[in-house]
């Protein structure tokens, strides 16, 4: 079982706040206070099945609530909860209450990519998982981690769902996860979080379904690799041997009946033409990927590329002019695997080097690539010239192949020896070929055995490609399926990725209203204006900072009494709002203590306040931003209009 | 080039630094002995200090508080302050890697609507004139960057506004590769 994190949800959750009904227009009612709140009121989520009703009876005349919709609650009793979209005395109607969650503290779980951290397990019990915890037994939860991936949970598994394989981002699909209970604990040495979560689950059914469909769908899957070809003066050799190994591949895609289904396209790259004009070209492309579908278009183009006839100005040629270049201008939309294959006997030029053309850092092309699901391979020729700093080349090489939870796609070719070259990128782009046809003819990903050591470097290379491969096709699979409408449960799981606890294996967001950003924007303000004086003269800062606490707490009566000791943090001062202070979270400007403070350096006091300084920033800037803001219920952007801030954003 | 005595950095050395801090040892010996019953806070006036050579006061006194001493002195005597030569003052520290001071006559400067601290500030958080060795924090900062060119921009400083454009074109394409503080800052700019 596979745990769906809101598909429905997705594109539901804010999305439909803003096309659900207007509501009825009703007395102007507050909302209920939460218990012990002087200005929180209560919320529920909707869950899929809810409807809502003019009275508090069943009847046919009901409409549908778009799952996982925020509701503030006006009136309840045993069965019913009347409800409205804002907390302005704005009705919708009732909901009968086994079908809304309590969501006071609007917490929500964003997923990490899958790529970087072990898939979250979402368990059934909070006391299976406690003790996991509690004992830091990794090799337990490692045990049936591999049962549940390898679906093969015991018969008493208390998982009850698993993050999904394949990633959601949810800035492109929304979706919600609430927390409905955390507590914190510590896993090994790490301090980390039990959460109540409340999400929908992907059934077994659904899961083989979904691999059905999609191997049998409209649309194939379908790889796209082009090549970035060093084509300076020394590249002959490499540049016929390329065309070569294309040649063959293309030969066996065809007798596997995967025309169209893999694509080579290829852009050439020299050097700086400001220091060298007589190079010609900074990057050419000679073939795109739409082209190099077809045997005789790929040739056609690749025929007259030939190596320089006059040396560049050093052993760094402008590799990532040639990679941006293969990014940036393909057409990637139709492919769901994507390849950047560079094929060099020299150093990039890296951000810093006056002569490069992207001034980019290996992590920022790196970046670039991955954002659009490219991934970069590096075949290195490593020839034996004197003038070449073949280990500073591979660092970079590496750092810029780098595939996360995954591992650097670099080869290095020992002497630049071509026979090894021709046969490693012959290897290559069969394996991917291997994958297209796997994925066309229904087989799944199968899980891949772990190897020892003392592998070639090919083999080591083969298999990350196998894993790169197994996760790209996940995503298809999961792409090309239709979902199912899921049905809410609660499960446990931990925040840190179990094996790594240092790693979060989430993000956690909090639904603010425009209004509350607002405040802590102009209180934050004000400290940050008392920290500028404080940097500049430290010797009213603390009475100050005392001062100002009277005025901005919530409970001027019970500042006097907690701000006498230096150990006192902002927080305890009265700097907290009422509407952060129960998250499972504390920023450093809360933890702030005037002993800290009076402790620190001028340099570290002039860095927290620029932190602090960035946050406001933030605020300010999100809060001007009305096209970022959801109205619950729909209309002009208010005061109670919400926004997900992630937690580590909040002071 | 790094602040004296801030953690991680690294003082500079030369073969007069034992002389000088044999020097300052006996100076702080006699000052002690002289006044037992004070507190071990000891603080030199800047011209005491400067007697004494730059090494040895360094070791004395906390990186920023030369600079806090002579604000409190200014502030004493009330506005208007001399701008002029509280940025001189602050050129003067940087020079001599007094960082955390030559930072906080700058800053004092800058709030205080003088326009070439105000510059000097900009500069030394922006991304792309980033010079770790001139700057007493370990990176650049892009909203304190974009705040300071904002206000001098608004004062009528020409180089300001175009430094601003730079931010601007930086920040897009720093963007495009996931850099959370360019989209924040793209924010400012919608």
């Amino acid at each position: 079982m596979k745990l769906f994190p809101g598909k429905p949800l997705a594109g539901l959750a804010l999305l439909s706040l803003l096309v659900m009904l207007s509501g009825f227009a009703g007395a102007a009612d507050k909302p209920l206070l939460m218990e012990g709140k002087k200005s929180l009121y209560q919320r529920v989520l909707s869950v899929p099945e809810a409807r809502l009703f003019e009275t508090p009876a069943a009847s046919e005349n009901s409409s549908e609530i778009i799952p996982f919709s925020v509701l503030y609650v006006y009136e309840k009793d045993d069965d019913w909860l009347k409800v409205g979209y804002d907390s302005f005395g704005g009705i919708a109607g009732w909901v009968k209450s086994d079908k809304a969650i309590a969501w006071n503290q609007a917490l929500t779980v964003s997923f990490k990519d899958p790529q970087d951290t072990q898939r979250v397990m979402m368990f059934n019990n909070r006391e299976s998982l406690e003790k996991l915890v509690n004992d830091y037994d990794r090799a337990g939860y490692q045990a049936l981690y591999e049962a549940v991936v390898n679906d093969r949970p015991p018969q008493d598994s208390p998982v009850i769902a698993i993050q999904p394989e394949a990633h959601l981002e949810i800035r492109d699909n929304f979706y919600l996860v609430p927390i409905k209970q955390h507590e914190d604990v510590y896993l090994g040495n790490e301090q980390a979080r039990l959460l109540k979560i409340a999400s929908v689950p992907l059934d077994d059914a659904g899961d083989a379904a979904a691999l059905k469909n999609a191997g049998s769908g409209n649309r194939s899957y379908r790889s796209g690799i082009h090549f970035v070809i060093d084509s300076t003066q020394s590249m002959g050799p490499y540049i016929d041997r390329t065309r070569e190994a294309v040649a063959k591949v293309y030969s066996a895609i065809e007798r596997q009946g995967l025309t169209n289904q893999v694509s080579f396209g290829l852009t050439a790259y020299r050097d700086n033409l400001e220091q060298v004009p007589e190079l010609e070209y900074l990057t050419r492309r000679f073939v795109s990927l739409q082209q190099g579908t077809n045997f005789e278009q790929f040739f056609e183009g690749v025929n007259s590329l030939s190596p320089s006839q006059v040396s560049s100005r050093d052993f760094r040629e402008d590799a990532y002019a040639g990679i941006r270049s293969a990014i940036e201008d393909s057409d990637w939309e139709q492919f769901d695997a994507r390849y950047v294959v560079l094929i060099t006997d020299a150093g990039p030029r890296e951000s810093y080097d006056s002569l490069g053309a992207t001034r980019l850092s290996a992590q920022a092309l790196r970046q670039l690539a991955y954002d659009r699901g490219v991934s970069i391979w590096v075949l290195h020729l490593r020839t034996p010239s004197v003038a070449a700093d073949h280990e500073t080349a591979e660092s970079l090489y590496k750092q810029l192949s780098y595939f996360p939870g995954i591992g650097d796609f670099y080869y290095g070719v020992r002497l630049g020896e071509v026979d090894e070259f021709g046969n490693v990128l012959e290897v290559l782009a069969n394996q991917i070929t291997q994958q297209v046809l796997a994925t066309t003819n229904g087989v799944p990903p199968l899980p891949l055995p772990q190897r020892g050591g003392g592998q070639t470097q090919l083999a080591q290379l083969q298999d990350r490609v196998a894993k790169l491969g197994n996760a790209l096709r996940m995503r298809y699979i999961q792409k090309e399926s239709g979902q199912p409408l899921p049905s809410v449960f609660d499960a446990w799981m931990v925040d840190r990725d179990f094996q790594n606890p240092e790693r979060s294996a989430v993000d956690v967001r909090v639904l603010l209203t425009r209004d509350q950003l607002s405040d802590l924007k102009n209180v934050m303000q004000q400290v940050l204006e008392l920290a500028e004086e404080g940097v500049l003269s430290p010797q009213n800062f603390i009475d100050d900072l005392k001062s100002l606490a009277a005025t901005v707490s919530r409970d001027p009566s019970a500042v006097a009494g907690s701000t006498s000791g230096a150990g006192t943090n902002l927080a305890d001062m009265g700097y907290m709002r009422e509407y952060i202070e129960d998250l499972p979270y504390t920023g450093e400007v809360m933890n702030l203590t005037l002993q800290s403070w009076e402790e620190w350096s001028a340099k570290v006091q002039i860095e927290f306040m620029h932190r602090l300084e960035s946050k406001i920033n933030y605020y300010q800037a999100l809060h001007d931003h009305t096209d970022l803001w959801v109205t619950p219920g729909g209309g002009p952007v208010t005061g109670n209009s919400v926004f997900p801030v992630a937690l580590d954003l909040l002071p | 080039m790094s602040e004296m005595n801030e953690p991680g950095s690294t003082p500079r050395r030369n073969p007069l630094i034992w002389i000088a801090l044999a020097v300052a040892g006996l100076v702080l010996f006699v000052f002690l002995n002289g006044d037992r019953g004070s507190s071990v806070r000891v603080v030199k006036t800047p011209e005491t200090s400067e007697a004494v050579g730059s090494v040895e006061r360094s070791l004395l006194v906390p990186p920023g508080m030369r600079a806090r001493q002579y604000l409190e002195q200014l502030r004493a005597k009330g506005k208007p302050y001399p701008l002029q030569e509280v940025f001189d003052k602050a050129q003067k520290y940087l020079q001599e890697g007094s960082l955390a001071d030559a930072h906080l006559l700058y800053f004092f400067g800058a709030r205080e609507d003088y326009l070439p601290s105000i510059m000097v500030m900009g500069e030394m958080a922006d991304p792309t004139l980033f010079r770790a060795e001139d700057s007493l924090l370990d990176h650049a900062d892009v909203i304190q960057a974009y705040k300071w060119y904002q206000k001098a921009a608004e004062m009528g400083q020409q180089t300001a506004a175009e430094r601003l454009e730079n931010l601007q074109r930086w920040a897009i394409a720093e963007a495009e590769f996931g850099n959370p503080e360019a989209r924040q800052l793209l924010l400012n700019f919608k």
